[in-house]
């Protein structure tokens, strides 16, 4: 047993109740409102799961459905698109709730689908849902579209014209109605916030001299496995070579760090479909140089400024200003060369979402948003630096969530 | 901590990539093509980079950002490579390449591009390059692309002109190079350890996420990233997953339960793929010891068919006629005989599979699975899996991790 397991509880889902059947009931009834308030007929809405930056929140929120199987690629005799490890969801505003999955019954007998009707496909899902399609859809309206993005071109191929000429693409329609959590959604993300942390926790403390940074991250994937979570995206970088905000995560971390270095991580989890997500910096075998410290302790500053803005009817944009305005001030931001993302964070739920914390964000916080802050750059001589907090907008203010 | 390290490997050189460059042109002009456009996406799972890698040596790792976030980011965590009529590889990309600098990138001309501008400068580009004739251009990696830039491209070239072949980067890539083949073994030799630890970890009263974990975490320590680490323990389930994690972190496992790991993901981004069972308390019912022989021998058939010049339906067959004449399906005939029995491996898994209508010939150097699994609702999921490499003479297998229900409880 390692010290850091000494020192930490572990955290599990095993005595955390799941999100119950009525709060997607509910959440269904709130979509066919905003669909009936945007003159839809109901939405339809496309995801493709198994994988990072997976498109299933949607789904999950409506009917808690993840399309887990495996995505087969394009090579088989005759391909047109079979959809593997996507699914849909047909949402009227009156009527059955549809729910189209890529797997046939016998292999979905373990989860629980909140829809009136789920059309199983064995083999191709457009093959199934179609004829479905057409005998569950109004004959006129308009159609929400959501997931537009995760259409692909042979699938979109294969619709009817005449149903492409009734979507909207109403992409942040979903997405809207997620941003305030209930009790139960809240307790999840507090979760997933918790296993983010102490997966964190664990990187920071193996991050030695001589060690590998995948090595560092190892100790936080099993940390996020055994709490049954998910790892959708993970980076890692130390050094100053170091100076894109995306590291390649397909060869880079095999390389030792060093000491006097500093290294980044990031870990974007998901616990049954709700992310939490962290980002943290840590100086190799010693204390910062001078330099170093100070572009570390500037982003203290930053999330400070972003926190002391964020709370009930402020905006994502008052936050992102504060951000700019500590980030103004601090020495290196003259520097021309520094590397900067293009916000200061972004909504968390089921997966990363509304509202972006970016100036032009307008619409007031509402108490039950999550809020992914981070400050990160990459500066030449240093590298890449991150850090991130996850706030919680509360009816007084806000909460940290770790 | 797993401490164990891997021999190092040599880097790419340019001599492969182009190589690779210059097979991919000849079979252009073999098939009378002038060029062609290659798509990808990145950023881990489920990525759909393997053409633009093969060909390239890149692989776009930027998040795929939603659009809820706006046209600034629309083509995020994705990348373009033009294969111009005068051989020229124009790679367009979101992420600056100059930012890794260990990674070497084969291209003539590389366009860093925004994510706002990717798909604009590739429809510039290609109608540029692509004018003046109304011959068809073929498309790879069209299932990962969003129809809204399909439109646009098509747009961009002529409607009409753009067609895909989804078997040609997988017969450019079939036969694996002797470097290929070192990453092959290597990646191979990471899923038997991590296999190992997870099978060796089962046990009453742990979830299967806990039972995951020690094995994800050492493969992942070797620099691998997982693609699907599939664990199943529930016999209520014979999905090949759980929902919604891809493992179970509520339900304890109970003696008796037929456990069953796919462990898929790539070390350097060559596959590596493997699947084991283990009864937990190791005392299989005789149900369970069929499932699990006649899966393993079937698969074994297969492999000991494997050699240069038969044929993939050849290996199949060979594996249906082992489990038609099993002990389990003398005891539950209702069994259906699958035709699929696998899938080739290297940057991916793909074509050619291992299918028993297939005429499709092994060459020596070629690589792939040979799996099977077999459900009986209320028993589980027996899965079995080994990789090989095709030999001058039989076959080279790629995969050792243990046979617990032989060498334990079967």
């Amino acid at each position: 047993m390692s010290r850091l397991e000494r020192i930490e509880p572990e955290i599990s889902l095993r005595d955390i109740p799941p999100v119950p059947r009525e709060v997607y009931l509910e959440r269904q009834a709130r979509a066919r409102q905003l669909a009936k308030h945007k003159g839809l007929a109901g939405f339809f809405c496309w995801v493709r799961g198994n994988g990072t930056y997976d498109r299933f929140a949607s789904l999950m929120y409506l009917a808690n459905h993840i399309p887990v199987s495996t995505y087969r690629t394009p090579d088989a005799v005759n391909y047109v698109g079979h959809g593997s490890s996507h699914a849909a969801l047909w949402l009227p505003v009156e009527g059955d709730v549809v729910l189209f999955v890529d797997k046939p019954e016998h292999e979905m007998s373990n989860h629980l689908f909140v829809a009136d009707r789920v059309v199983r496909s064995p083999g191709d899902l457009l093959e199934a849902m179609l004829p479905a399609l057409d005998e569950v859809l109004p004959s006129k309206g308009e159609i929400g579209l959501v997931g537009s993005d995760v259409i692909m071109a042979p699938w979109y191929a294969r619709f009817p014209a005449e149903l492409r000429d009734r979507w909207r693409v109403t992409e942040d329609a979903i997405d809207v109605l997620q941003q305030v959590k209930v009790e139960d959604e809240l307790r999840m993300s507090r979760l997933a916030a918790s296993v983010a942390s102490h997966a964190m926790r664990a990187v920071l403390a193996a991050a030695v001299p001589g060690t590998t940074e995948v090595s560092a991250m190892g100790e936080g994937y099993e940390r996020i496995i055994r709490a049954g979570a998910q790892i959708y995206y993970a980076s890692a970088s130390s050094g100053p070579r170091q100076l894109s905000l995306r590291p390649d995560s397909t060869l880079a971390g095999t390389m030792q760090m060093k000491t006097g270095d500093l290294a980044a991580f990031e870990f974007e989890i998901g616990l049954e479909g709700y992310v939490g997500k962290i980002m943290a910096t840590t100086c190799l075998g010693g204390e910062p140089t001078a330099e170093q410290a100070e572009v570390l302790a500037g982003l203290d500053v930053i999330l400070q400024a972003g926190v002391a803005a964020a709370g009930p009817g402020s905006t994502a944009g008052d936050i992102a200003a504060a951000c700019d305005a500590a980030s103004t001030a601090q020495p290196w931001a003259t520097r021309a060369d520094t590397i900067r993302p293009r916000n200061w964070g972004h909504g968390l739920g089921m997966g990363i979402g509304l509202p972006e914390i970016v100036t032009t964000s307008r619409d007031p916080l509402m108490p039950g948003t999550i809020l992914f802050l981070c400050a990160q750059l990459a500066v030449p001589g240093i590298g890449r630096v991150a850090k991130s907090v996850e706030i919680l907008i509360t009816e007084t203010g806000n909460e940290l969530l770790e | 901590m797993t401490t164990m390290s891997l021999p190092p490997m040599p880097p790419l050189c340019a001599d492969e990539v182009l190589d690779r460059q210059a097979r991919a042109v000849s079979e252009l002009r073999r098939r009378d093509l002038r060029g062609m456009i290659v798509w990808g996406r990145g950023s881990y799972a489920q990525d759909r980079n393997t053409d633009i890698t093969y060909l390239t040596n890149w692989h776009p790792a930027g998040p795929c950002l939603p659009p809820t976030f706006g046209r600034q980011c629309e083509g995020s965590g994705h990348a373009a490579l033009i294969v111009t009529p005068d051989e020229r590889f124009i790679l367009f990309t979101d992420d600056d390449p100059a930012y890794s600098p260990d990674h070497l990138i084969h291209a003539d001309e590389v366009e860093v591009c925004t994510s706002q501008s990717l798909v604009g400068r590739l429809c510039e580009v290609a109608e540029k390059v692509f004018a003046g004739s109304g011959s068809p251009i073929m498309l790879l990696g069209g299932d990962a692309m969003q129809w809204t830039f399909w439109e646009r491209l098509a747009q961009a070239v002529g409607q009409g002109r753009i067609f895909e072949d989804y078997m040609f980067g997988a017969d450019l890539r079939a036969v694996k190079s002797p470097r290929e083949q070192m990453l092959l073994r290597r990646a191979s030799k990471v899923g038997d350890i991590a296999v190992d630890l997870v099978m060796g970890g089962i046990a009453p009263g742990r979830t299967d996420a806990e039972v995951s974990a020690p094995g994800y975490a050492a493969a992942a320590r070797f620099g691998a990233r997982p693609y699907l680490f599939g664990i199943l323990s529930n016999p209520a389930s014979t999905y090949t997953h759980t929902q919604p994690s891809p493992w179970d972190g509520r339900r304890p496992m109970e003696e008796g339960n037929l456990v069953r790991v796919d462990f898929a993901g790539n070390v350097d981004g060559y596959m590596l793929d493997v699947a084991r069972n283990r009864v937990v308390g190791d005392k299989p019912t005789e149900l369970q010891r069929m499932m699990t022989r006649a899966a393993c021998d079937a698969v074994w058939a297969g492999v000991r068919a494997v050699r240069a010049g038969v044929t993939f339906g050849e290996v199949a067959r060979s594996c249906q006629a082992s489990l038609a004449k099993s002990a389990l399906l003398t005891e539950c005939p209702e069994i259906t005989i699958p035709n699929w029995w696998g899938h080739t491996i290297g940057l991916r898994a793909e074509g050619p599979r291992v299918m028993a209508d297939s005429d499709r010939v092994l060459e020596t150097g070629m690589a792939f699975a040979i799996e099977q699994g077999l459900r009986i609702p209320g028993v589980g999921l027996a899965s079995y899996e080994e990789l090989v490499i095709v030999a001058p003479e039989g076959y080279e297998l790629l995969t050792y991790a243990k046979n617990w229900m032989l060498e334990v409880g079967g």
